[in-house]
């Protein structure tokens, strides 16, 4: 009795600290609850169930259900198609390159999505495409082959966009995975095939069926994409729609209440979700069985398949990657756009990155650089104890707070799946003697890593957040977004080339310093 | 402590002396005008405005935009005010913001507001805009700068009209009227805004009448254009996406030309343009009434309007001797008028809304 | 049954490689239980995933029976499911998403060659479960068993296949000690009444002895000694395999001739290596349950006067700590009678010393 008394006050602060995490998270979620039922001023107006009436009834509202369902359903599947094998492959085969496949995520990661947007209509518009252009010439067709501005078009870019969320998600699960169970099957006369289908398969499939809700959980709420590719023409998700409530309206205020309704809806649907991720994560750990001595799963030699593998990763690059960062490395040195061509070449300038530090001085560099500090360490330091409390205590309601965390999705959940994993080779006991003995060796590289990718997505993903704050606090890619909406997008352009600059070097620098701490004796 | 108070007030009260008589336009108006004298010397105490208001459309700095707001004010009233920015909201979750707080009781956020006559309406129809006697106090004020019934001023119009793309779209195919955008050839080519207001606006008696509004924006939309805010729409025009798009601000076009050589043009139509009015009033309950007020008459000077060029590149064609005015002079256009849209506002908002998503 | 011949296995690690099995030959016969025996990092399990196929030596071959399944030379390596060995992993490697019955039935249901048909895989599943002691666990879910459970199945799944060889790979190291030993126990009895040939790798000497027909001590990638457990406990051919196979109190001292070595407890007589002439310098060795405790003075030879240091009961028996002139003696017995302080005579059989020839 007196140790389980000693245990609960060691775990009082990780329980505040988990908490306030919570309650963080949980405040704007019930403010938005709050105003779905009201109409007029925001907090002053009246009561009423007239925007759930109106989204009941109305059936545009319906009409974009099914748009964000399939474009959601579409980009979920896509992202995972690519990056579970993807994921394996790096993990557990002699895929060529693939110390590299991770880095290069992180790079498909800091591009901010409506620039990604931005690069595939300049690729893939009917009008004006340059690929599109290529592509009549070279067979002599009619009219383009391709229109990105559909709903098929922003499945594509988004999918190709959510690939390194879903890997990041995968790839411990399936470096952590007890090799000896394919071994088993082997050993029981089965073919590799038939290893992987009854056995590989089945066991990941808790964890994949994770990634793809909580990938198809982020791609319902993303706007960036959708905005740029698919709000022009008229083909709206919710979160475009939201946008399109609130802003146009006019000689009124704005439809906060039906925005809210709406976001309510989606809310609850993403906590219905956010439970099944939970009792899915909770199973795929089972599977997971983590020895401490646990052999690292062989390396599988793909033998004949490695460059057909190569090849399709390599696609895969060109597409996430490097199509969309040389259109916009040629859009950043142009005065306005014109299609390739000498002429084109010949006006190329530098006026937009000049105007890019003329216009704000080096302040949004400087609050980049301690956004991506201090941003990583606070999500580490709150999810730590939330997905400690979740994996390992018994305390009750747990899993309601793992299911809150998951809310604000992208940030916090990234940190969880990946300290999770880490945090399951913990011992039991989680007393200081321990935590200093065995955790803290254990988890210097894990909480690196967590560090690593909300730095990357805290780059990235904090943008609307910061777009809340005012000038004096403005960041690189608030800053982007600032000068794309004032009519400036070769200036966008040119910051967003010099914040994948920025991205390269301190991935770099990062994973030195990983490298580094992983190997013992370092420090 | 107490013994070197006396000293700090010593100094308070030589500034505001020194202030209040240095040789200046300022200290002239304010002999004049007891009222005046009395803004500036709660201003002076004020000190500063939190400004919420646009970054510069011309893509100078917004440091630079503000530092001028500064100069300009202290050189018609002799008092320094510092001009902060807040402009993360867009113009109706800032009015909405400003709206709530001043209902909850607290000051807003907000001394100084920067709107169109449409997205301030809601502020206008639930009175919480202060009153100054703006007209009595300032002399360069003429009742036609003002918007709300005499509780704004009008710093700008911009004059929207049809904008191409010279390399594309060829010179006899430059539509000369608003109908003739409706043409088939347009098809897949046009963009237009996503905002109401030019549908509010054609809608009231005074310009197209509700009926004609729609029946055009219906035949618009079979047209498939392509949605987007002004900078989006702009630059597809620029990109040749959608060559020509139905509606652009026209000297921010024509600036945007002249700065980076691109091939835009304004399509000058024998209709008339629809006026854009941009406003700056003072929320009820501000933290500094007074400096805000001084900033705001200061846009309306003629170092004001040359500053709005020089930033936004717009004036207001109620300044006499302006671009705009002297564009306007020729001309007949189609202005908002406030009440119709604080009375049908939000019943042809929706129904724009439900026009332009209509597959 | 197996045999392996000049076997190398080495592992690329950073800055460069190391030799896990080096040039290693073995001979498993027909029926027998062989056990590898060695200190964790030997190579032992490195050389059983050779045999099982699952890692891909770099010279020598490997032979089930008549048939090369590992050959440098020959350039021949079958696949692990074309080797028919059935294995035991330390993890179990049972798998969680299945019932027991699917666990079990997989070697009969999934394999390549020979699938069986239902009514037959039934019958088999229910006739191993039965010998592992499982039975009605059919329907259990692989993932709610206790780890010995999980090893009983993991057992029966190994056998249902008939295999004609069997791997285990330390199966007994993750269970709790008193389990282990009826484990153990099941083992022999099971591998025994099938006759099925065992390759058994472990840490654990006495788990070692208990199982093995015939065992092999293994070290830094070779093998040191062949043998059956009694002779190689009772007589080690070198130092290190007498010390992996239990605990023994060591001497040196100097060849005096005539079947005796002087050492710092006095003249020992002993049975000499061929090569150690008077002069020479030999190690001795006796285990602590040869040594005999008196209460009288004793004069025979190989007797000893010296005084009890330390004490410790194990149950069965008791340990006792005996300074001896110079040094030390650990000795097991049965007789609990001594305390601390006790003046005794220590006896050592001059038969039950093993000695070895120092080499300079």
């Amino acid at each position: 009795m007196a140790s389980q008394g000693k245990v609960s006050r060691a775990l009082f602060p990780v329980v505040v600290v988990a908490l306030s995490g919570v309650v963080l998270i949980l405040l704007p979620l019930l403010a938005t609850g709050w105003i779905s039922f009201m109409v007029g001023v925001p907090g002053y107006g009246t009561y009423t169930l007239a925007n759930y009436l109106q989204v009941l009834l109305d059936p545009f509202g319906y009409r974009v259900l099914l748009n964000t369902l399939l474009f959601a359903l579409g980009s979920t599947a896509m992202a995972l198609v690519l990056a579970a094998p993807l994921a394996w492959s790096v993990a557990r085969t002699d895929l060529p390159y693939r110390a590299a496949v991770g880095f290069l995520l992180g790079m498909v990661l800091v591009i901010p999505g409506f620039l990604q947007g931005m690069g595939w209509a300049l690729m893939l518009s009917p009008n004006i495409g340059i690929l599109n252009r290529a592509l009549i010439e070279l067979f002599g067709l009619e009219e383009a082959p391709v229109n990105i501005y559909s709903l098929s078009g922003m499945t594509f870019a988004q999918g190709l966009s959510l690939v390194p969320p879903a890997f990041f998600i995968l790839s411990p699960v399936f470096l952590g995975m007890d090799s000896s169970f394919e071994e088993a099957a082997f050993l029981s006369g089965a073919s590799k095939l038939r290893t992987f289908l009854r056995v590989n398969l089945p066991l990941a499939a808790p964890a994949l069926v994770a990634a793809a809700i909580y990938v198809f959980v982020l791609s319902f709420a993303l706007f960036e994409v959708p905005a740029v590719l698919g709000f022009p023409d008229r083909i709206f998700v919710f979160s475009t729609m939201l946008y399109f409530f609130v802003h146009i309206q006019q000689g009124t205020l704005p439809e906060y209440g039906l925005a809210a309704a709406y976001g309510s809806v989606v809310m609850i649907v993403s906590v219905l979700m956010a439970t099944y991720y939970a009792k899915l994560v909770k199973q795929s750990r089972r599977f997971v069985t983590i020895t401490g001595k646990g052999r690292r799963g062989k390396t599988l030699s793909l033998g004949k398949w490695r460059s057909l593998a190569f090849s399709v990763v390599s696609v895969y690059f060109i597409l996430a990657l490097v199509l969309p960062m040389l259109v916009l490395v040629y859009y950043s040195f142009l005065p306005f756009f014109k299609l390739p061509s000498l002429d084109a070449v010949s006006s190329f300038t530098f006026k937009n990155y000049v105007n890019v530090y003329t216009r704000q001085g080096a302040r949004p560099l400087i609050n980049t650089g301690i956004l991506i500090t201090l941003v990583p360490m606070a999500v580490v330091l709150v999810a730590m104890p939330i997905s400690w409390l979740v994996v390992r205590s018994r305390l009750r309601g747990r899993f309601v707070i793992d299911n809150i965390a998951f809310l604000p999705l992208a940030v916090p959940r990234i940190v969880l799946s990946v300290s999770l994993l880490y945090i399951a080779l913990i011992s039991r006991n989680l007393i200081p003697r321990v935590l200093r003995r065995i955790t803290a060796p254990l988890l210097k590289p894990a909480l690196f890593g967590a560090w690593f990718w909300i730095m990357l997505l805290s780059f990235r993903e904090v943008t609307m957040a910061v777009m809340l704050s005012s000038a004096d606090s403005i960041v690189f890619p608030a800053q982007i977004w600032v000068l794309w909406n004032r009519a400036l997008p070769h200036d966008a352009a040119a910051a967003a080339v010099m914040l994948a600059g920025i991205a390269l070097i301190l991935m770099l620098v990062t994973r030195r310093l990983i490298q580094r701490l992983s190997t013992p004796g370092g420090f | 402590m107490g013994n070197l108070a006396w000293l700090r007030w010593l100094g308070v009260g030589a500034v505001t002396v020194a202030v209040l008589w240095s040789p200046t336009r300022g200290l002239e108006a304010g002999q004049a005008n007891p009222k005046l004298a009395d803004m500036i010397k709660k201003a002076a105490q004020e000190g500063e405005v939190v400004y919420q208001g646009p970054d510069p459309a011309t893509g100078l700095p917004t440091d630079q935009m503000l530092r001028d707001m500064e100069a300009i004010t202290e050189k018609y009233f002799g008092v320094k005010i510092r001009v902060k920015v807040d402009n993360a909201l867009s113009f109706p979750a800032s009015a909405t913001k400003a709206l709530t707080e001043i209902k909850a009781g607290a000051p807003p956020t907000f001394d100084l507001m920067y709107q169109t006559a449409l997205s301030g309406a809601p502020l206008y129809k639930e009175k919480v805009i202060e009153r100054f006697p703006w007209t009595e106090i300032f002399p360069h004020i003429k009742s036609d700068d003002m918007e709300y019934g005499g509780l704004a001023l009008i710093n700008q119009t911009l004059f929207v009209l049809p904008a191409y793309n010279k390399n594309v779209v060829k010179a006899q195919d430059v539509p000369k009227t608003w109908d003739q955008i409706l043409a088939p050839k347009w098809k897949g080519k046009l963009g237009i805004l996503i905002y109401p207001d030019p549908w509010l606006l054609l809608s009231q008696p005074t310009a197209w009448g509700e009926e004609k509004a729609f029946n055009y924006l219906k035949k618009l939309m079979e047209l498939r254009p392509k949605l987007g805010r002004f900078p989006e729409v702009h630059e597809r025009v620029v990109s040749g996406e959608t060559p020509l798009a139905w509606g652009q601000h026209r000297e921010r076009t024509l600036s945007a030309k002249e700065q980076s050589g691109a091939p835009v043009e304004v399509a000058e139509l024998a209709d008339p343009p629809l006026l854009w009015v941009n406003i700056l009033f003072v929320p009820k309950g501000a933290r500094r009434p007074n400096a805000a007020a001084l900033v705001a008459a200061a846009m309306l000077t003629n170092e004001g309007q040359d500053h709005q060029l020089k930033f936004q590149a717009a004036s207001s064609m109620f300044s006499p001797g302006t671009p705009a005015a002297k564009f306007a002079a020729q001309r007949k256009v189609f202005r908002p008028d406030v009440n119709f849209v604080v009375e049908k506002g939000e019943q042809l908002s929706k129904k724009v809304r439900s026009f332009m998503v209509a597959k | 049954m197996l045999s392996i011949k000049r076997l190398t296995k080495q592992f690329e690690v950073p800055g460069g490689s190391i030799r896990a099995v080096r040039d290693l030959d073995l001979t498993v016969e027909e029926g027998s239980f062989f056990v590898l025996l060695g200190p964790s990092g030997c190579g032992k399990s490195t050389l059983l995933r050779c045999v099982a196929g699952l890692e891909q030596p770099e010279e020598g071959e490997i032979r089930l029976g008549e048939r090369l399944v590992y050959s440098a030379r020959d350039n021949v390596s079958v696949d692990p499911e074309d080797r028919e060995v059935a294995m035991v992993f330390q993890t179990y490697a049972v798998w969680p998403h299945m019932t027991v019955f699917e666990n079990v039935a997989f070697p009969l249901t999934e394999a390549k060659k020979k699938r069986f048909p239902s009514a037959q895989v039934a019958a088999k599943v229910k006739e191993a479960l039965v010998l592992v002691r499982l039975s009605g666990f059919e329907r259990h879910s692989a993932a709610t068993l206790s780890g010995g459970q999980q090893q009983r199945v993991a057992l029966a799944r190994a056998l249902i296949r008939e295999p004609k060889l069997l791997l285990m790979d330390e199966p007994l190291s993750n269970l709790d000690a008193k389990l282990r030993e009826e484990m153990r126990d099941e083992i022999k009895e099971l591998t025994r009444s099938l006759g099925v040939t065992t390759l058994h790798v472990t840490h654990d000497q006495i788990e070692a002895m208990a199982l093995a027909d015939l065992m092999a001590v293994m070290y830094d990638g070779k093998i040191l000694e062949i043998g059956q457990p009694e002779a190689l406990y009772r007589n080690p051919g070198n130092r290190s395999v007498a010390e992996f196979l239990g605990r023994t109190n060591w001497l040196s001292g100097v060849v005096a001739g005539n079947g005796t070595v002087t050492t710092e407890m006095g003249l020992v007589k002993c049975p000499l290596p061929n090569r150690a002439g008077p002069g020479s310098r030999a190690s001795l060795g006796i285990r602590p349950e040869w040594v005999e405790l008196t209460a009288e003075p004793c004069q025979s030879a190989n007797s000893f006067a010296g005084t009890i240091e330390g004490r410790m009961f194990l149950g069965d028996a008791v340990l006792y700590w005996v300074r001896v002139g110079e040094s030390r003696m650990m000795v097991k017995t049965t007789l609990t009678e001594f305390s601390i302080g006790s003046r005794v005579s220590v006896v050592v059989p001059a038969e039950r010393w093993v000695v070895f020839s120092e080499t300079a």
